[in-house]
Formats: C-alpha cells, sequence, structure tokens
C-alpha cells in the first residue's frame, strides 16, 4: 500500500510537471513516443529476421535466406530514417524547452515581490526552481526518463511475447532429462523464478546503490557550489587581483580552494566506488540470468522445439528483457528522483504574487496634482525585531523640491521604497490623493515615478534602449533627456552614439564610469516623465564639477515635478525648501535649512560635520 | 611625420616582443602529449598508465568476442559433438563475454576518475599563477583571454580540452588494433569485400569528420552567445536591478531580450542538428546497400560451397562492426586535433605574465617612514592610443600626508596602481627610498602598502580572515583592529565572534555589512596589515556625514608615523593633509599645501570653491554656480 502509494504520488508529480513540458513546447511528448516504439522495434526486427535467415541458410534455401536478409535491411533502413528525422524535431524542442523554461522562471521572478531579494522565502523558492531546472539536466531530463521508462515497458512486454513462445514450444523427442527440461511447464517455471531471482537481486542492489548516489549528489551539490565560488567569484574576478595581491592573499584564497577540493576528492572518489559496484553487482546478476536462460536455449535447439537460428533470436530476446526490466526499475527510480528535485519548480510556477493590487485606475492629470501622505506608517524587515521607520507621519506636497537626510540606516531608504511601493507598511497606510495607495493598480501607480536609485542598474542593451526601457524608443526624447542629464556631450563623441551597446561583452561593447552611468539613468528617470522624481544619492560617485553640475541642472531636470531627493552631500539642501531629518527610523525634524541649523539638533550636527572642512 | 613613425616602430617592437613571450602555437602534438601525460602522471600516480593498457585490451577483445558467439554457437550446434561439451563450450563463451564485458566497464569507470582527478590536478598551477602573476598582465584584454583559454583547458567538462586530449590516445591504439584484426579477417574470406569495405568506412570517417568539424567550429563562435546569455539572465534577478526592473516595468523588455538571445541559440543549433541528421542519414542509407551487398556476395560465396554458415555468420558480424573502428579511430584522432590547442593554451598562459625575477629579493620597507619618488612616470595601457599618465614628477616624503584630487578619469586610481606596484610604468621610473621599484620582488613590494580600492572586496571567509587576509590570524591583533575601526560591537554580537563566516556565498546565515560596516572593515584589515604605506581610494562615499568626519579622524591617527596618500571627491580631506596634488587630463597641474592652491587660483581653488560654496553662510541660490565653465568633465 505504502510503495503503491509513493508510485502514485510520482507520478502525479510526474504528470504535473510534464504539463509544464507541454505548456512549453506541445510536440516534445508526442516526439518522444514516438521515438520510444521506433527505437524499441529496432533490435527485435534485427533478431527476428537474422534468425529466418539462418535457417533457411541451414536448409540451404538460399532465395529464402537472401529474400528475407532483404526485408530485413529494408526495415532497419525504415525505421532509423524514420528516427533519425524524429530526433532532429526532438533535440531541438529539448533545447527550446530548457531555454524556454529558464526564461519562464525569469519573468516570474521579475513579477515576485520587491523584497523576495532580502533572502525571503520567495527567493528562496525561486532560486530551488532554478537549480532545479537546472541541475540533473532539469525538465528535459524528466521527459527522456519518462520515455526511456516507456521504452523499456515496450521492450519488456515484446520480450516477455518472445519468452511465451519460446516456452510454449515443444520437444521432438520425449525422453531425458533434456526433453524435461524442454517442457513448456518446466521452462516456464524456471525462467520465471530465475527472473524474479534476478530481479529481487537487481532491486537489492538498486535500492542500496541509488541511496547512496542521492546522497552523494546532495553533497556533490554543496561542494560544487564552494568550489564554483572561489573560482568563478574570487579567481577569475580581476578586480579582486588588486585586493588579493597588495593584501598577500594569495595563500588565503589557494588553501581555501584546496580545502574545499580535497574535501571533494573522497567523494568524487566514492562516486567512482559507487559506480564500480554497480557495474561489478549487475554484471554478476546478468551472467547468472544468462547462463540459465542460454542453457534452456541450448536445451530447446537440441531437442528440436526450436530451430538453430532462433538460438540468437531468443537469446536475444532474453538479453533485451534482461536489459528492460533492469533499467525500468532504475528508470522509476529516477523519476521518483528527479520528480522530488523538481518538485519545486512546479510549485514555484504556481505560485501566486503576495502584493495585493487594487483596480483603481491612476487619473492621469497634465497638472501633475499629486499628493502623497504616510499615515503614522512603520516598516519592519520580517525576521527584524524592531522597526526600521517607526510612526511616520509626513506629507509630500505638490510640487515641492523635497531633501532627505540623516545617518546610514535612519530610515531614508526604506521611506522612499514605502513611498513607490516597494514595500507595504508593516502598520499605518499611505495615501494618494487621500485614497490607500493598496487601492490602485499596482503598475500604474508605479508609473507615477522617476527613480535613480543609489544602486541604479543599467542592461546589456543600447544607450537608447536603457534610456526607453523598450525596443521601439523614442530617439529625439532619448537624446532631449540625456542632454538634461547633461550626458549628451560624451555619448556624442561614441561612435554608434545613442546605439553604443553598453556592457555585454561584445568586442564594441563600452564599459561606462560610474559618473556616465549614474548621469544615463538619471536620463532613463527623466524619459518616464514621471510626476514624481526621486533621486537617492545620485552623485556619490561623481567628483565635485560633475556633482555641481547636477546641482545646477536639477531645477530643470525636476520642474513642473514634484521631488525627493536623497543625499549625504548636505550641500544638496540647499536647493530644497523642503528638508526631512530622519533618525532611528522617525521624522526628527522638517524645515528650511536655516531653520533647522537654527534648532542645532540632528541637522545642524550632519552639517556642521561636512561644512566644517570648508569654513 | 618622424614622430609618427617612431610611435609605430615602437607599437611594432611591442608587439614582436609579446610574440616572443608567448605564443601558443609553438607546442606540437607531441610534446603537449608528453607534458600532459607527465602532469597526469604526477597527479594520478602510475597506475593510470597499467589502466590504459587494461582499457585498450579488454576494449579490442569484449566487442570480438560478442561478435563471433553467433558464428561460434552455430558451428558448435551444427558439429557433432555430444551435448555436454557443446553446452560446456557455448556456456563457458558466454561466461567469457560477459566477464569481458563487465571488465571493459569496470576499468572504464576506474578511468573516469583518473582522467578526473588528473584534471583536477592541473587546475593547481593556473590556479597559483592566475594569484600570482603580474597583474598588469592579467588585466589587460589579452590577458583576460589567455585565462578564458586556459579555462576552457581544466573546467569544459571532460568531452574538453586537456582530459579529452589525454583520454584519446588510448583510444586510438584500441581502434587501430582493433581494426587491424577485422581487416584480417574480412581479407581472409574474401579480400574483394575488404576494398569495398575499406572505401565504405572511409566515408563514414570523413562524414564524421566534417560532423566534428562543424560541432568545434560552432562551440567556439558559441562564446559571445555564451556570454551575452549569461549577462543577460544575470541582469534580470541582480539585487542592485530589482529596484529599476519593478519600478520602469521592464519585465516584458528583459525577457524579449532573453528571448532574442535564445533564438540565436536556438539557430546555431538548428544548423548543426540539420547536418548531423543528413549525415546520419547518409550513414544509414550506405548501411543498408552495404549490409544488401555483403549479404548478396555471402550468400553467393555459400551456394557456391566456398564458405559455411558460421563463416558467414563471422563476416556478417565482422562487417557491422567494421567501420564502427575507424569511425572511432577519427574521432579520436580529432579528439585530440581539436584539444592539443586548449593544451598548447594552457601551457601558453603558465608561460604568460610572470613576474621578473628581481635581484634585490629583500628590502626592509617593513618598518620605518619611506619616501616615494616618481620620476618622469608616465604610463599607457598595452595597445592604447596614448598615455593615461603623463610625466608625473612626484616626491612624497617620509611621513607625509599627500591628498590626490581631480575630476573623474583624470588618472588618480591608475597613479594608485602604480604606486601600489600592480602596474609599472611605461616610461620614467619609481622609487622607493632610492631604490628602483621594479628592482624589488612584488611580494616583498606589496608588503610595504595597506591600499583601500574602490571596490571593496569582502570573501566568504571568516570574519578574522577577511580582516587579516591570511588563513592563520592573529586573533588578539584582528580584534584590536575591528575594536579601533569601530566595527567590534556588531563582530562581538555575532554567536561565533570573529570565527562568523562571511557572506550569503556558502554560508545562509553568513554575515552581511552595509556600506559603512564594509568601509570599517576595510579600515580593520589595513590597521591588521599596518603597513608603512597607507593608500586609500574613496573611502568615504557610502558614509554620512558623522560616520565620514569620524573616518578622516580615525585615519589621521592611524597614518600618523606613515607615509600616506588619500584620494577623495570630498575636498574636504584635503584639510588633514600636508600638501594636496591635483590633477588633470592625466598631469599632475597643481602640487602644493591647501592654502597655497587656493591663493594660486587655478582648478584646484575653483573645484573647492564649487563644492565648498553650498556650505557657507552667504548661499542664496543656484546662480553663481551657473556661472562656473565646465572643466574636462568626465
Amino acid at each position: 500500500m505504502n510503495r503503491w502509494q509513493s508510485f502514485k504520488n510520482t507520478h502525479k508529480a510526474g504528470f504535473r510537471l510534464l504539463k509544464v513540458v507541454k505548456q512549453i513546447d506541445r510536440d516534445l511528448i508526442p516526439l518522444n513516443l514516438i521515438d520510444a516504439v521506433l527505437t524499441t522495434a529496432l533490435p527485435y526486427v534485427a533478431l527476428v529476421f537474422t534468425a529466418q535467415v539462418i535457417d533457411r541458410l541451414l536448409t540451404t534455401d538460399y532465395n529464402r535466406a537472401g529474400y528475407y536478409a532483404g526485408i530485413m535491411i529494408a526495415t532497419l533502413l525504415i525505421i532509423g530514417g524514420l528516427d533519425a528525422i524524429i530526433l532532429y524535431k526532438t533535440k531541438q524542442s529539448q533545447r527550446g524547452l530548457q531555454n524556454n523554461l529558464e526564461i519562464l522562471i525569469r519573468k516570474k521572478g521579475m513579477e515576485l515581490e520587491y523584497d523576495v531579494i532580502s533572502d525571503s522565502e520567495a527567493l528562496k523558492a525561486l532560486r530551488n526552481a532554478e537549480e532545479a531546472a537546472k541541475f540533473n539536466g532539469g525538465l528535459g531530463h524528466l521527459v527522456t526518463t519518462y520515455k526511456d521508462l516507456l521504452k523499456y515497458l515496450l521492450s519488456a512486454v515484446t520480450a516477455v511475447v518472445f519468452s511465451v513462445i519460446f516456452c510454449l514450444s515443444v520437444p521432438n523427442t520425449s525422453t531425458g532429462i533434456l526433453a524435461i527440461m524442454a517442457n513448456p511447464i518446466v521452462t516456464g517455471i524456471t525462467l520465471i523464478t530465475a527472473w524474479l531471482l534476478g530481479l529481487q537481486m537487481s532491486k537489492h542492489q538498486s535500492i542500496k546503490i541509488k541511496a547512496i548516489d542521492d546522497a552523494i549528489a546532495e553533497k556533490h551539490y554543496i561542494v560544487e557550489n564552494q568550489i564554483g565560488y572561489w573560482i568563478g567569484e574570487v579567481l577569475y574576478d580581476t578586480e579582486s587581483g588588486k585586493t588579493i595581491r597588495v593584501n598577500g592573499m594569495q595563500e588565503l584564497i589557494d588553501k581555501n580552494m584546496d580545502k574545499f577540493i580535497k574535501e571533494a576528492m573522497p567523494l568524487y572518489e566514492s562516486m567512482g566506488i559507487s559506480s564500480g559496484k554497480r557495474i561489478l553487482s549487475e554484471g554478476l546478476e546478468s551472467g547468472l540470468f544468462s547462463i540459465v536462460t542460454y542453457l534452456f536455449v541450448l536445451v530447446k535447439v537440441v531437442t528440436g522445439a526450436i530451430s538453430i537460428g532462433a538460438l540468437t533470436q531468443y537469446a536475444g530476446a532474453f538479453l533485451q528483457f534482461h536489459q528492460a526490466s533492469s533499467k525500468l526499475v532504475w528508470s522509476e527510480s529516477e523519476v521518483n528522483r528527479l520528480t522530488k528535485n523538481l518538485l519545486p519548480l512546479a510549485d514555484y510556477l504556481e505560485r501566486v504574487n503576495k502584493r495585493y493590487t487594487g483596480t483603481l485606475p491612476i487619473e492621469k492629470r497634465t497638472d501633475n496634482i499629486y499628493e502623497i501622505e504616510f499615515h503614522d506608517v512603520s516598516f519592519r524587515y520580517p525576521g527584524s525585531d524592531k522597526d526600521t521607520l517607526h510612526h511616520v507621519n509626513a506629507k509630500i506636497t505638490l510640487k515641492n523640491k523635497l531633501a532627505v537626510v540623516g545617518r546610514n540606516g535612519a530610515g531614508k531608504t526604506t521611506f522612499i521604497k514605502l513611498l513607490v511601493r516597494l514595500y507595504d507598511p508593516t502598520e499605518g497606510y499611505i495615501t494618494l490623493n487621500g485614497i490607500d495607495i493598496r487601492k490602485y493598480n499596482y503598475e500604474e501607480y508605479l508609473s507615477l515615478f522617476g527613480v535613480v536609485f543609489q544602486d541604479f542598474y543599467l542592461f546589456s542593451a543600447s544607450i537608447a534602449e536603457n534610456i526607453a526601457v523598450r525596443k521601439d524608443y523614442d530617439a529625439e526624447k532619448v537624446t532631449a533627456c540625456l542632454e538634461k542629464a547633461g550626458v549628451l556631450s560624451f555619448v556624442s563623441t561614441l561612435d554608434k552614439g545613442i546605439e553604443t551597446v553598453i556592457e555585454n561583452g561584445t568586442e564594441d561593447a563600452i564599459d561606462l564610469s560610474g559618473g556616465q552611468g549614474q548621469k544615463i539613468s538619471i536620463a532613463r528617470a527623466l524619459y518616464k516623465d514621471a510626476p514624481f522624481v526621486i533621486l537617492d544619492e545620485p552623485t556619490a560617485a561623481l567628483d565635485p564639477l560633475s556633482e555641481a553640475e547636477i546641482y545646477e541642472r536639477f531645477d530643470e531636470m525636476v520642474a513642473d515635478k514634484t521631488s525627493v531627493y536623497i543625499s549625504h552631500r548636505m550641500s544638496s539642501c540647499r536647493f530644497c525648501q523642503d528638508i526631512l531629518v530622519f533618525e532611528n527610523g522617525t521624522i526628527k525634524e522638517r524645515g528650511a535649512h536655516e531653520l533647522l541649523l537654527k534648532n542645532e539638533s540632528v541637522y545642524a550636527a550632519l552639517w556642521n560635520a561636512q561644512a566644517q572642512y570648508y569654513a | 611625420m618622424a614622430a609618427d613613425s617612431k610611435s609605430s616602430k615602437q607599437k611594432h617592437d611591442r608587439k614582436q616582443k609579446r610574440k616572443k613571450q608567448s605564443n601558443p602555437h609553438k607546442y606540437s602534438v607531441i610534446s603537449n602529449y608528453i607534458y600532459a601525460t607527465k602532469l597526469y602522471h604526477d597527479g594520478v600516480g602510475k597506475k593510470y598508465h597499467l589502466h590504459d593498457l587494461l582499457a585498450i585490451l579488454f576494449g579490442v577483445a569484449s566487442p570480438f568476442i560478442a561478435m563471433a558467439f553467433p558464428s561460434f554457437a552455430v558451428a558448435q550446434l551444427q558439429s557433432d559433438r555430444a551435448h555436454e561439451t557443446i553446452f560446456i563450450f557455448i556456456i563457458g563463451y558466454v561466461l567469457i563475454l560477459k566477464g569481458l564485458s563487465v571488465a571493459t566497464a569496470y576499468i572504464g569507470n576506474v578511468q573516469v576518475m583518473d582522467y578526473f582527478l588528473g584534471r583536477i590536478t592541473t587546475a593547481s598551477p593556473m590556479r597559483r599563477h592566475i594569484l600570482e602573476m603580474n597583474f598588469e598582465a592579467l588585466e589587460r584584454k589579452e590577458g583576460q583571454e589567455k585565462v578564458r583559454a586556459a579555462d576552457e583547458c581544466v573546467f569544459h567538462g571532460n568531452e574538453h580540452g586537456i582530459e579529452a586530449f589525454l583520454s584519446a590516445f588510448p583510444k586510438v591504439v584500441l581502434n587501430v588494433l582493433g581494426f587491424l584484426l577485422y581487416s584480417l579477417i574480412v581479407i581472409k574470406i574474401s579480400p574483394w569485400l575488404f576494398v569495398f569495405m575499406f572505401v565504405t568506412a572511409i566515408v563514414f570517417s570523413a562524414l564524421s569528420l566534417i560532423q566534428g568539424n562543424y560541432w568545434n567550429k560552432m562551440y567556439k563562435s558559441m562564446h559571445v552567445l555564451y556570454m551575452r546569455r549569461k549577462k543577460s539572465f544575470h541582469e534580470t534577478m541582480t539585487v542592485d536591478a530589482r529596484g529599476d526592473i519593478i519600478l520602469y516595468q521592464m519585465k516584458d523588455w528583459l525577457c524579449e531580450k532573453l528571448n532574442a538571445v535564445a533564438k540565436a541559440y536556438a539557430d546555431v543549433y538548428r544548423k548543426y542538428f540539420r547536418l548531423e541528421t543528413s549525415t546520419n542519414l547518409i550513414i544509414l542509407l550506405i548501411n543498408a546497400l552495404r549490409d544488401g551487398a555483403v549479404y548478396f556476395i555471402l550468400i553467393r560465396q555459400m551456394t557456391l560451397g566456398q564458405i559455411g554458415i558460421s563463416e558467414l555468420l563471422l563476416m556478417v558480424g565482422v562487417v557491422a562492426g567494421y567501420s564502427a573502428w575507424m569511425q572511432q579511430l577519427f574521432v579520436a584522432v580529432q579528439q585530440i586535433a581539436a584539444n592539443a590547442y586548449t593544451v598548447s593554451q594552457y601551457r601558453d598562459f603558465l608561460a604568460y605574465g610572470n613576474e621578473p625575477e628581481n635581484s634585490i629579493t629583500q628590502l626592509s620597507l617593513e618598518k620605518g617612514q619611506h619616501e616615494i619618488k616618481l620620476e618622469n612616470v608616465s604610463f599607457r595601457y598595452d595597445g592604447a592610443e596614448q598615455d593615461v599618465l603623463t610625466d608625473i614628477n612626484l616626491t612624497i616624503r617620509p611621513g607625509e600626508k599627500v591628498a590626490l584630487v581631480g575630476a573623474n578619469g583624470a588618472g588618480k586610481t591608475t597613479l594608485v596602481k602604480l604606486i601600489s606596484g600592480l602596474y609599472a610604468p611605461t616610461r620614467g621610473r619609481i622609487t622607493i627610498d632610492g631604490i628602483d621599484m621594479t628592482q624589488i620582488s612584488r611580494e616583498q613590494y606589496y608588503k610595504a602598502f595597506s591600499v583601500v580600492f574602490q571596490d571593496l572586496k569582502i570573501y566568504a571567509a571568516t570574519v578574522a580572515q577577511n580582516v587579516s587576509c591570511s588563513l592563520e590570524p592573529d586573533r588578539e591583533k584582528v580584534v584590536e583592529s575591528l575594536k579601533k575601526a569601530g566595527l567590534w560591537e556588531k563582530i562581538a554580537s555575532l554567536s561565533s565572534g570573529i570565527d562568523a563566516d562571511m557572506t550569503h556565498h556558502l554560508s545562509e546565515n553568513g554575515v552581511l555589512l552595509s556600506g559603512g560596516e564594509t568601509q570599517k572593515l576595510m579600515l580593520a584589515r589595513a590597521l591588521y596589515q599596518d603597513a608603512p604605506i597607507l593608500i586609500l581610494d574613496e573611502p568615504t562615499a557610502a558614509l554620512d556625514p558623522i560616520a565620514e568626519s569620524e573616518m578622516y579622524e580615525t585615519y589621521s591617527t592611524f597614518s600618523l608615523d606613515k607615509t600616506s596618500l588619500f584620494i577623495s571627491h570630498r575636498l574636504s580631506s584635503t584639510r588633514f593633509c600636508d600638501r594636496v596634488c591635483f590633477m588633470k587630463s592625466g598631469q599632475l597641474t597643481e602640487i602644493g599645501t591647501h592654502e597655497d592652491l587656493i591663493s594660486l587660483s587655478g582648478d584646484y581653488a575653483q573645484m573647492f570653491n564649487i563644492q565648498a560654496q553650498y556650505y557657507k553662510e552667504e548661499f542664496e541660490s543656484n546662480r553663481e554656480v551657473s556661472a562656473y565653465e565646465p572643466l574636462a568633465v568626465l
């Protein structure tokens, strides 16, 4: 019962995964079915006709022999040819499957909540899904394993038909020990017993070895991950080369790699030993089975129950049967293992996003009159024991230039992430024109903001595509935004101008400096032309001149819009009328620069820390 | 004109020099075989030759015995021997057959381990070389390409690189032997047939050769696609891009990009699969024709009484297996040809970019104060059109603190790389206490420096190892450095303290540090090393004003007895330095104290004032700012 249950569960999961396959590529499963039938047929065709040819030759019926040989050759050619064409299609589909699956996972990943990255359960789900998709051949391997399962099943059934015919053959003589052995019932019982014994043996062995293999596979994954890190992320990271040399870290890095490789060695050895054992035990078992079957085939031949030519036919069929039945057991357990490994993938693809999305559309206003207010908002990161933001109340007034300052970890960036709804408040709520922002359609709400994050990111595409974030961009608008962001003069010096590709490993791609990248990401925000512009530390990587240039252009960039400016450079506060000062997750002070200086509190301390050097 | 021809001659000279240094084509296949065998011999041990030998023996015998079985069995059954004898012969034959096939599989399995072990061994010298070779050589495009090529030799699986190269040699021997054996049998029965067989075998081999060549070509051409794919996938889920992707709703655009790469891949593969399928179909057809002819000839011979049934069966078996030997022989030869070059590239990489042998290996740079002198130093990247740095002259006096400022791209970071010994000057020289830096061994030279680079690297090792940069840290000193750097409170709060693993790469619970904390860890690293020369490249970019101010003070006390160089965009940092160097377009244009340079009213003063104006009481609007003329920005 228990075994039946596990069998049922395995294939339920298996079929669930095959549905994903079907969803990605409709043809792949039928193609594999045809391949299974054709490849099963091949050896039996050869066996049957060869037997006929031999028998005709023995009876000197040469014409007949030639005739059978001809049919055999033609049949094999047709089956083989068909299968080659089927394989051509299958291989393409199989490759497509892997690619499309990986894209599907990433697409889903991009739809997930922002905070999955903070190592939450969703990110783990994504990682597990990706690993499942890549490791062990992924979903494609499940398809082939199912195909094998079917193939061996077909082969075993065919072989059983041959065995029954073989057993039923009656000897010419009825005396002597050989005649008794050739008796259909005796032959049948002995062969079934031998097969069952062999099956028991191979099953026992295969379960044992499988358990070892699975344990090794798990450790293997960890070890590969470790070695992969030290080689891929450290050794091949050229930038690390500086740190390693100047700090004399060679020993540390090298020994760490050595350590992991030394730890891995016994594992690889045990993998070798395990497969060696499997070869020996399978060899022993198949050897015993062969002796019994050959013995009986010989008995049948010498007693005249079957012809000499049939010797190779039946011996071959038994060999096929033996292979098929032991591989059947193996494929079944392989399907079991694969479905277990792949289950996170199915779970992940069926996952529902936790973020609540409303249906209200955002009123499109040409005058950009939008007002956002925080109502007693608190936010706590999952797993943390204290609030990052604590009962924050703030109104973001229209067309205002707002600066947000505070020490590292005071909650500035979290405030922004709540504002643009990358996070939802743990307590309290945020309203847009008086309505809770969660009630708006999410994508429409996002369209209100043009944000330049501190850790902005540019993608491996042309500059223009990076700015417009689509393939069909408005070249004029791109140029205008580059101009506003103060980077057009640089882009025009490039041979391909706005079509220059940013670092993607190809020859003509360029690497941008931090400052250039930052300006291009500002242009991206401008291209979006959203009513709110948010700049999070936009000048951290810039030299004083470029910084001053951004300050200078700031007015022009955010004209007509509401803007929020976060910076550690206190100088940025000078051109914002309104300054929010954060400390320990709360808004400590708010007001204009002069007023805050007079307060001689948090703001004044921050200001003076920097201003003293310029006094 | 004269200058032109001179520079082109220089370029030519440099090219010549590089050619002499490294040329992967100079290694022959034989020399690669000897080289690789020696590597494996050292890594795996003598036993691996024995395993090769056994594999050859079993590899020839096993298919032969299997092929001859029907012929043997029919011959026995036709004979007038006693049933018992026939039984013993045939069952005995089956046993030998089984035994051989198990032995072949078993030895094959042992060989997989041998070759794997050998391949892993070859990774070791490569690793060491990457860690120890000249940095500039490693960093340049040529070096990166060589690393990639060496990686291809070692890490691209067992069907590629050194393992594929070396494991093909026993296969050649095996298949030559098998081919000879089968040829002898065919010739004995029908010389005619031999000619026919030989020709079809050649055709098959040629076809698989074409297919293999195409695969290799394709494999190489796919590298660019692979890089594009890797990057495109990476960026969809990278932490830094996450906010941008959501806020700019880039999902569809990025998926479109992924699909484009996938399609490019599919196109390449479809072409290959098409070739493969047509080859297979041709082989099938030729096979059918050949088998038809063979049956025809053999049955005819039988009708004429020239051969018996067991000869016929043997021949059918030989024919079926014949072309396989030659095909596999070609595959093996091709495997050697295709992978010999990767071994050459591996050797070439190991010979490339070695640090020069130095006459002075011991230099007491360990303690005390040192003078660094740059004399007409220029630097140009390999193959670049113009200098990054031109004629830099600077003497940093013992114990002096120098601030290095200038616009982005002025060459500050390159200068740091030169002074810290990562690069050597293209022209001019750098001396430490009067000794030319190129005469000091790199290891000794680096020991004199604590450098905090812009890209802050933390590795998946313990806190103590990350601070000390060594395997066996001085634990007290680690704690002390962390305390001074202001990071002790954070580390002490961890359950495993300084033994806690860092980053999430290898440990789920690894310590993650914020930007400010990472800066502090770098400071702790510098404090631990306590080297006599300190270089800081933008150490305060991620810090809030108060933390920044504190960091200045810590460094200021820490560098009291050291020679030090600060690079920062915050010009305020220049206030606690003895002298300021202003760089512009690869040249040192202004040197002097802060006050000197302010009264000079040059570029430095302008830059300082632009930043300072915002902090002045009288700042009212940004109209003043508009008055400034952009310098060579970016």
